[in-house]
């Protein structure tokens, strides 16, 4: 690790990555990746500008420069997004303008301003039940831009983790977020057993991941700050690896009702596969790093709210009920005879390395864990808060 | 097992053999241009479920020679601030002769799906959950703590429902793969709060922690044992959770025989064995479990005297004797239970495995002989009748069950259609 002293201009980069910083940029950049192979806009100039804006936010030091740059990453993606919703568009505009203010907040000294941006950013990205609309039109007209945010929002959740959810104002908030998280999950996993198309149903699946996310980042203000990240890690390479598989499903037979069989497995066996790991990792699937993760989550929880981490495991059965469901009415019944294409190689390959990297994490979760436990502990800008921590 | 250090890895071998049969079937099924053929994937996890049992038998083996029973502690699974999963093995009788029976029934039923399944269009799917299901199973019967345990039996039930849904051209097994995995999360989700609160009131999900119960107030330790039991209820197919066991034998006839005779539905059973110490301090819920126990026993038995296939028959006269292993458990006689819950998964698995052979010997043989009216029927006719027609329709369970769920399933339809889920 490079030398700096501290009590002088503070660095930009922690050039001495850690493995939590590794696993962030990795997990973002093959969401990046599945979001190119669904069809996200801007070609390869965009897939690496935001992979290069990915990494240069989760190794900055500075919170406002990593910030700035991921609220910019925002309105780039709201750029890219409008021609195909622009509700979608507006709520990605929105988030990255908070983003944006955030940064610029933090940088002022204005650290509680800073934290409520943020958090106002990341749940317009998430979209907990009731707040869903943006993204829910994402997930219906732009799946390749919601699997494209969900990478972005790792990042982001990061950076927040790192440098802003230390402050006596997230230890405030943290008891509202959970409960607020756990009664939005219960909401939208009910709702997602009574979707009836698959668009419906991915659009309550990502909501209620959404409100994992905002427990999470509740939990991190009450000093869970690694359960928080391993979940968040966990939910937006579930969520995106299942966004890309919906996608995939989308491009070639359209939006599909529930109400009949579809029989899709017959041409897309290895699609059906993906869509089923992929979902059953969204809700604690053993072998994978969900099933860490909730147990992580559900201790937190447990400390912050009893009845919310019931609400939550409910709400997780709930949603694994909803995902076999959706499996068996999408892929299952007789053969259409329609000539489907399959997912091709770099596709297979793509969420392949993201399923590798959810089976890694669940049987080694030490490798994130550890170093995020050490990286995540209050940076020395924020000591300034300290005398108000301790009270 | 400390008087013998090396003994104290071989369960890893159990463990791990068939699980990583299982992950190399689907990651060369996912990046190769073509799926292995059937010969390949037959050898690939007959050798490794042979390894398994191999190391199954060396524990059973070095157990009676003398090595001394107990935990072993490989450290943690992981570490965050005070939270720890401890990945700790208990190795002794109970979990080594549950572990190696389930190792020659997973062995046995691997060769004949070899013939069965030739070339049936799911033959390495099946294969690929045998490997998931045989590891989830050592998982439960070594695990030294609740977390670990819990994988292993989340497998488990991930497993059975994908075995459920084997034939998803036909509806039937669909619907009926669906009931089972909403049996089984919610009462999967009574296994989950009960891990966390053990980790809360006992400070650790040890198995070893859980002998600490008696410290706990009487509330706290009721409500523990409560989850376990419903959790147990849930994979056992007590009422009122048995709806889903007729409907499991949709099926492949290897994987029923498996499944739902031999070792799955014994898996809730062996919960209660494992965590006797918790339900022993609960007397509330040993007398529940008796009765829901016996309650079962005779509700499976009405029903297996009037089934007309054999399948649905076998699963029935199963779900009888795992009723009274229940209810023998819950009045604390555990030895006699772990007896006869050993001696009736092997019995289960080959009747399972010879039903397809009952056609044919029912024609070899000509008309079974049966015995003339009941005892029943001779004096009581009117009520032998009723009972006979409330059995056919099964008590009419699926449809109590369907009352309490349709509310539930409104609201859902309902805050979808709200909520923009429905376009």
């Amino acid at each position: 690790m490079m030398d700096v002293p501290m009590n002088s201009v503070e660095p930009l980069l922690h050039i001495d990555l850690e493995a939590s910083s590794i696993t962030v940029v990795v997990a973002c950049i093959l969401l990046l990746a599945l979001a190119r192979h669904a069809g996200a806009r801007g070609g390869w100039w965009a897939f690496w500008g935001f992979a290069a804006a990915a990494l240069l936010a989760t190794i900055s030091l500075r919170a406002d420069v990593a910030l700035v740059t991921l609220g910019i990453t925002g309105l780039v993606q709201a750029w890219f997004t409008q021609g195909s919703t622009r509700l979608g568009a507006l709520g990605l505009a929105l988030s990255g303008v908070g983003t944006v203010v955030a940064g610029l907040l933090h940088g002022q000294g204005a650290h509680d301003a800073a934290f409520v941006a943020s958090v106002a950013a990341l749940v317009i990205r998430v979209g907990p039940w009731p707040l869903h609309g943006a993204m829910a039109r994402l997930a219906t007209r732009a799946m390749s831009e919601q699997v494209r945010q969900l990478g972005l929002l790792l990042p982001l959740l990061f950076v927040h983790l790192r440098h802003l959810d230390h402050l006596d104002l997230a230890v405030q908030w943290s008891v509202p977020m959970v409960q607020w998280g756990a009664a939005s999950m219960a909401v939208a996993a009910l709702a997602s057993i009574g979707a009836t198309t698959l668009g419906g149903y991915y659009v309550f699946y990502s909501s209620a991941h959404g409100a994992v996310i905002i427990m999470a980042c509740g939990a991190a203000g009450a000093g869970h700050e690694a359960a928080a990240l391993f979940a968040g890690i966990t939910v937006c390479v579930a969520t995106g690896g299942q966004g890309a598989m919906v996608a995939a499903v989308r491009r070639h037979v359209g939006e599909r009702a529930l109400s009949t069989a579809g029989g899709l497995v017959h041409s897309m066996p290895r699609t059906a596969a993906l869509f089923l790991v992929f979902g059953g990792a969204g809700v604690g699937l053993p072998a994978t790093a969900a099933f860490v993760a909730d147990d992580l989550m559900l201790h937190a929880l447990w400390q912050e709210s009893p009845v919310s981490t019931a609400a939550v495991i409910v709400a997780a059965a709930l949603l694994a009920i909803a995902t076999w469901s959706v499996t068996t009415a999408v892929f299952y019944g007789p053969d259409p005879g329609w000539s489907d294409r399959d997912l091709d190689p770099s596709e297979r390959f793509t969420a392949t390395a993201c399923l590798m990297v959810m089976v890694v994490l669940g049987f080694a979760p030490r490798l994130l864990l550890d170093p995020a436990l050490t990286i995540l502990k209050p940076p020395p800008s924020v000591s300034v808060t300290a005398p108000d921590v301790a009270r | 097992m400390t008087n013998v250090p090396w003994l104290a890895w071989i369960p890893w071998v159990a463990i791990l053999a068939p699980l990583t049969a299982s992950l190399a079937l689907a990651v060369v099924s996912l990046l190769a241009a073509r799926l292995p053929c059937e010969r390949r994937v037959v050898l690939c996890m007959q050798w490794c479920l042979g390894v398994g049992l191999v190391a199954n038998l060396i524990v059973a083996g070095g157990l009676i020679l003398g090595a001394a029973p107990g935990d072993v502690h490989f450290g943690d699974w992981l570490v965050a601030g005070d939270y720890q999963i401890p990945l700790t093995l208990r190795i002794d009788g109970l979990g080594a002769s549950f572990a190696a029976m389930s190792a020659v029934l997973a062995l046995v039923v691997a060769r004949f799906s070899r013939t069965y399944l030739h070339r049936e269009p799911g033959h390495l799917r099946f294969f690929m959950m045998l490997g998931v299901f045989a590891c989830g199973v050592q998982v439960v019967s070594f695990a030294g703590a609740l977390d670990l345990m819990f994988a292993g039996w989340e497998a488990v039930g991930i497993a059975s429902t994908l075995f459920i849904g084997f034939f998803h051209d036909r509806p039937e097994p669909i619907r009926s793969s669906v009931r089972a995995l909403v049996t089984y999360r919610l009462c999967d989700a009574g296994f989950l709060l009960a891990v966390v609160a053990a980790h809360e009131w006992l400070h650790s999900t040890t198995l070893a922690s859980l002998d600490r119960v008696d410290a706990l107030p009487a509330w706290q330790a009721t409500v523990l044992a409560s989850l376990l039991m419903a959790s147990a209820m849930g994979k056992s197919a007590q009422l009122p959770f048995s709806g889903w066991l007729s409907r499991a034998t949709e099926g492949p006839t290897p994987s029923s025989a498996l499944f739902y005779g031999g070792i799955s539905i014994h898996l809730g059973l062996f919960l209660l064995l494992r965590t006797w110490s918790v339900i022993d301090h609960a007397p509330i819920v040993e007398g529940v479990g008796i009765a829901i126990g016996l309650l079962t026993a005779v509700y499976a038995a009405s029903i297996a005297r009037v089934q007309s296939d054999a399948k649905g028959a076998l699963a029935h006269a199963t779900l009888a004797q795992v009723g009274l292993i229940f209810a023998e458990i819950a009045a604390g006689w555990t030895t006699l239970a772990l007896i006869h819950l050993l001696c009736h998964a092997s019995l289960r698995v080959w009747q399972y495995l010879r039903a397809p052979n009952v056609l044919h010997d029912a024609h070899r043989l000509g008309k079974a002989v049966r015995g003339g009216d009941s005892w029943l029927r001779r004096t009581a006719p009117e009520f032998d009748r009723r009972i006979y027609a409330h059995s056919l329709a099964r008590w009419r369970l699926d449809d109590r069950v369907d009352a309490v769920i349709q509310p539930a399933l409104r609201l859902a339809r309902l805050l979808a259609r709200r909520s923009g889920g429905a376009s």
